[in-house]
């Protein structure tokens, strides 16, 4: 960082650490840019990209369980088959908190408020299971929690009236989700998060002063624009993003200028005092800059406008409409997604996270150097706990009844476990991704399998053939497989050139195959939807 | 650490004869005022033939419950490996024996030798299916040995995670097969001869009231004792029995004394995948045969190794933790039925609390 960047730093502050922290993070930002922009392209009334949503929501509910158990299998090394029930806890909380017949006094409790209280129980039960782990060293965890999650079934189970039984418990939809107010508070959300990552691409465009800058920003602006025209209500939203463009390639010649210019200048003048007789830039550095991150989220407004006021008139109308669910749903899990994500990520980096990895990796030299290995696994398992079971508690709103299989069976854990190995263990986006592989493969090539005459349940034992390929072959996983070649593939594509232009991609350029191939795989998995 | 100033527990590790007479003294408390309760809520007659009902189910249930886990307890102790796919194996086993008796029994049937001898047709046939089950279960296993579980010894993690994917691919070839658990499957029904079928131990006792058993429960008592007896020789005189054991005690020794490891690891998965058939295909005419049993038995076998004490543990250990849980499992069952299923994990529960390392550990 140079010295003028350091002053620049004191006399802006807060918002130049802001931005800072967008410029760092600008894969997580376009991919939870593109997941909140999504939702806003259903209308209101039946359409097929619900169907999608749907799905996406189903994915990041057991993303979110699958992540919590790498959690305690990728981090602290526990192997836990219990984990069902932490998932199942949270599930049957918030059913007993949205079914009148059979907790009658819960039903009280706002939502929002049941899913915390729900995460403490799963914390309580995580303490439990924790508690066992000095009893019995290793892999026989894996015994005692799975005694815990069966002994949990088998009382549910056996117990129908405060279970459901088999045909299973009704829950009813919240009564805050079918509201308007709850579905403009996400909206808003929507509209800061895109304003963040519009704010990001600005401030890139500014620094990459190259000749090269425009070839990543173009594609990315017209890939936006595209989108807009195509599933947005009005075609002013696409116009007014392509105005954007056009500001943002003066923008970058602005700066391209200035950058050439600059180093002549501190040739030239080296005694000068620079800062205090150099005046400051306000059409580049302000004026510009928010003008054109005003017209883009304008543009978005404008774009979705329709969508926007029909979902909320048909809240305000009719507060008992299940239309309203899907999307307001899917914002919710993807918030707590969101949260948890950032969350498991700063608690993997900090110096809590570094001393669970130390002790999953050698308990006996962890201890001598003095952490408490006993404590450290108790607390892991305890958050784990909390988010598995939030997943649960949204789980049992979105699948509407539930019963002990689905909640509190073995096989959720299993699920879960192969989640997270088909994904990545010890990654966190590997878990999220196995999620989304398996359960979108399920969905689909089930009814495959039957339509071609084949038990549809022969596909679950190609993946169980998948899997034991894996742990054999591939220990990481497929993230994990694909960071170890992270390294040659960053060098080769530093090096790629066609003709005279030098196409050298560097570290702050990945967000834009990012965005561009996570846009186009939300479409291709809209059109296989709405076709099939 | 601090200590935690603890007078009675003090006294107790002074003086280990009063503490043995104490905890005497309160397991025959617990067992005077349950059978008083019992008597009271039954009345003595009633108390008498169930306790009698339980004994029987109980016993028989131990006897089997010891086959399959003696299996499982062979792999986690001379391997090191906790074979999830057990359970499953378990229950191909019984789907294994209960394909193989009608397949024998109709072979029979079309060669004629035994006439209308249909008694002794139905042992050759069970016997059949019993040998043919373990054959089966002990190429399966020793071939997921062989082929996989080979690559991975020393890392624990890895290893439960292949045998559960072994587990889920077993579980789910058997329900692409045999349907799901809702249905169990039983050799009657199915069985060429007569009108309803015919199995050579189908009758029962009747001693009146509710005092009834099947004979099939009696006679696999002294089946599971018989066949515990043969380990439990074979395991003391063969040389590959004695072999087992010390592996079982310090495998890097036996290796070091010149035994090849590796073959006696194939040999001792295919014997405990060979058990857990056998266990499966005995289990037919009673419980039956059903794709959900690889679950629920499986849950059972932990729970016995660790009752009976995984880590340095005997044979005997496994035994007790059987007869342990087999016999509180069919007491809860005609006493308080709501507890069958949790008394379980109820006895886990104090065992690992009073004794963390199972009832023969240290």
């Amino acid at each position: 960082m140079s010295n003028e960047d350091s002053r620049e730093n004191k006399q802006i502050g807060i918002a130049m650490r802001f931005t800072s922290t967008l410029s760092n993070n600008r894969m997580l930002l376009s991919v939870i840019a593109i997941l909140y922009l999504f939702p806003l392209i259903t209308r209101a009334e039946l359409s097929p990209e619900r169907d999608l949503l749907n799905i996406i929501t189903q994915i990041m509910i057991f993303g979110l369980l699958a992540m919590s158990f790498d959690l305690q299998l990728g981090r602290a090394g526990l192997l836990n088959f219990g984990h069902v029930a932490l998932f199942g806890v949270g599930a049957y909380f918030i059913s007993f908190t949205l079914n009148t017949t059979i907790f009658p006094e819960l039903n009280v409790l706002p939502f929002p408020l049941t899913l915390i209280i729900a995460m403490l129980i799963g914390a309580f039960l995580g303490l439990i299971m924790g508690l066992t782990t000095s009893r019995m060293r290793g892999t026989a965890f894996a015994f005692i929690a799975l005694a815990i999650a069966m002994f949990l079934y088998n009382f549910f189970a056996q117990n129908p009236s405060i279970s459901g039984g088999e045909t299973g418990l009704r829950v009813a939809t919240p009564g805050i989700m079918t509201t308007a107010p709850f579905y403009l508070f996400f909206i808003i959300i929507t509209f800061i998060i895109l304003t963040a990552f519009f704010g990001m691409v600005i401030n890139y465009v500014k620094k990459r002063t190259e000749s090269i800058g425009p070839f990543y920003f173009i594609p990315v602006m017209i890939a936006f624009a595209g989108f807009l025209l195509f599933f947005g209500t009005n075609i002013l939203g696409s116009v007014l993003v392509s105005a954007a463009l056009v500001g943002m390639l003066v923008l970058h010649l602005m700066e391209r200028s200035k950058s050439i210019r600059d180093p002549l200048q501190s040739e030239e003048g080296e005694q000068v005092l620079s800062s205090e007789v150099k005046p400051v830039d306000i059409l580049g550095r302000y004026i510009l800059p928010l003008g054109i991150l005003t017209i883009i989220v304008v543009g978005f407004i404008i774009a979705f406008w329709n969508n926007i006021y029909g979902m909320v008139l048909v809240g305000i109308e009719d507060t008992d409409v299940f239309l309203l669910r899907i999307p307001v749903m899917y914002y919710l899990v993807l918030t707590c997604v969101v949260m948890s994500f950032i969350f498991i990520k700063r608690l993997i980096a900090s110096p809590f996270g570094r001393m669970v990895t130390a002790v999953a990796q050698n308990q006996e030299r962890a201890e001598a150097l003095g952490y408490n290995s006993y404590h450290s696994k108790i607390v892991v398992v305890m958050i784990s706990g909390a988010i598995a079971a939030l997943a649960g508690g949204l789980y049992a709103p979105f699948i509407r009844t539930i019963d002990p299989t689905t909640a509190l069976g073995v096989g959720v854990s299993i699920d879960a476990m192969l989640y997270t190995i088909i994904g990545g263990i010890a990654t966190i986006l590997g878990p999220l991704l196995g999620a989304g592989v398996v359960v979108y493969s399920e969905l689909n090539l089930v009814d495959f399998m039957n339509s071609i005459g084949l038990p549809g349940d022969l596909w679950v034992v190609g993946l169980g053939i998948i899997y034991i390929i894996i742990v054999l072959y591939l220990p990481l996983g497929i993230v994990g497989s694909v960071g170890i070649k992270t390294r040659s593939i960053k060098e080769r594509l530093l090096q790629v050139k066609i003709g005279s232009l030098e196409f050298g991609m560097k570290e702050m350029d990945y967000w834009v195959p990012v965005v561009i191939g996570t846009l186009v795989l939300l479409v291709l998995l809209l059109f296989f939807t709405i076709n099939i | 650490m601090e200590k935690v100033i603890n007078p009675i527990r003090d006294y107790l590790d002074e003086n280990p004869r009063t503490r043995k007479i104490l905890s005497i003294m309160s397991i025959v408390a617990v067992v005077v005022i349950l059978v008083v309760v019992g008597i009271y809520s039954y009345s003595l007659k009633g108390f008498v033939d169930r306790t009698i009902l339980s004994i029987v189910d109980g016993l028989a249930l131990s006897m089997l419950l010891f086959l399959m886990v003696s299996g499982f307890f062979l792999i986690f102790g001379l391997c090191d490996v906790i074979n999830f796919a057990h359970g499953a194996f378990f229950m191909l086993g019984g789907f294994m024996g209960f394909t193989i008796y009608l397949g024998t029994e109709s072979f029979l049937l079309d060669l004629g030798i035994f006439g209308t001898n249909y008694f002794v047709l139905s042992i050759v046939s069970f016997i059949a299916s019993a040998i043919g089950s373990m054959a089966v279960l002990a190429i399966v296993g020793g071939g997921i040995e062989f082929f996989t579980v080979r690559r991975l010894y020393g890392n624990a993690i890895a290893q439960i995670l292949l045998t559960v994917g072994f587990m889920v691919i077993i579980t789910k070839v058997a329900e692409i097969i045999w349907g799901s658990s809702v249905i169990s499957y039983f050799i009657t029904p199915f069985s060429q001869i007569g009108e309803s079928g015919y199995f050579f131990i189908s009758g029962v006792f009747n001693f009146g009231g509710i005092l009834i058993f099947q004979i099939y429960r009696v006679f696999l008592i002294f089946l599971g004792l018989a066949i515990a007896a043969v380990m439990f020789v074979a395991f003391r005189k063969t040389r590959i029995g004695l072999q087992i054991q010390a592996g079982i005690e310090d495998s890097e020794m036996v290796e070091a004394l010149g035994t090849d490891i590796k073959k006696l690891f194939t040999i001792v998965f295919m014997l405990g995948a060979g058990l857990a058939g056998l266990s499966g295909a005995v289990l037919v005419p009673w419980i039956g045969a059903n794709t959900g049993h690889g679950l629920t038995y499986l849950i059972f076998a932990f729970v016995i190794v660790v009752v009976g004490g995984a880590h340095y543990g005997r044979f005997e250990g496994t035994f007790f933790g059987a007869l342990i849980v087999g016999l509180a499992m069919k007491f809860c069952a005609y006493f308080a039925p709501a507890l069958e299923n949790i008394i379980v994990f109820i006895i886990m529960a104090i065992v690992l609390i009073l004794k963390p390392g199972g009832l023969t550990g240290s």
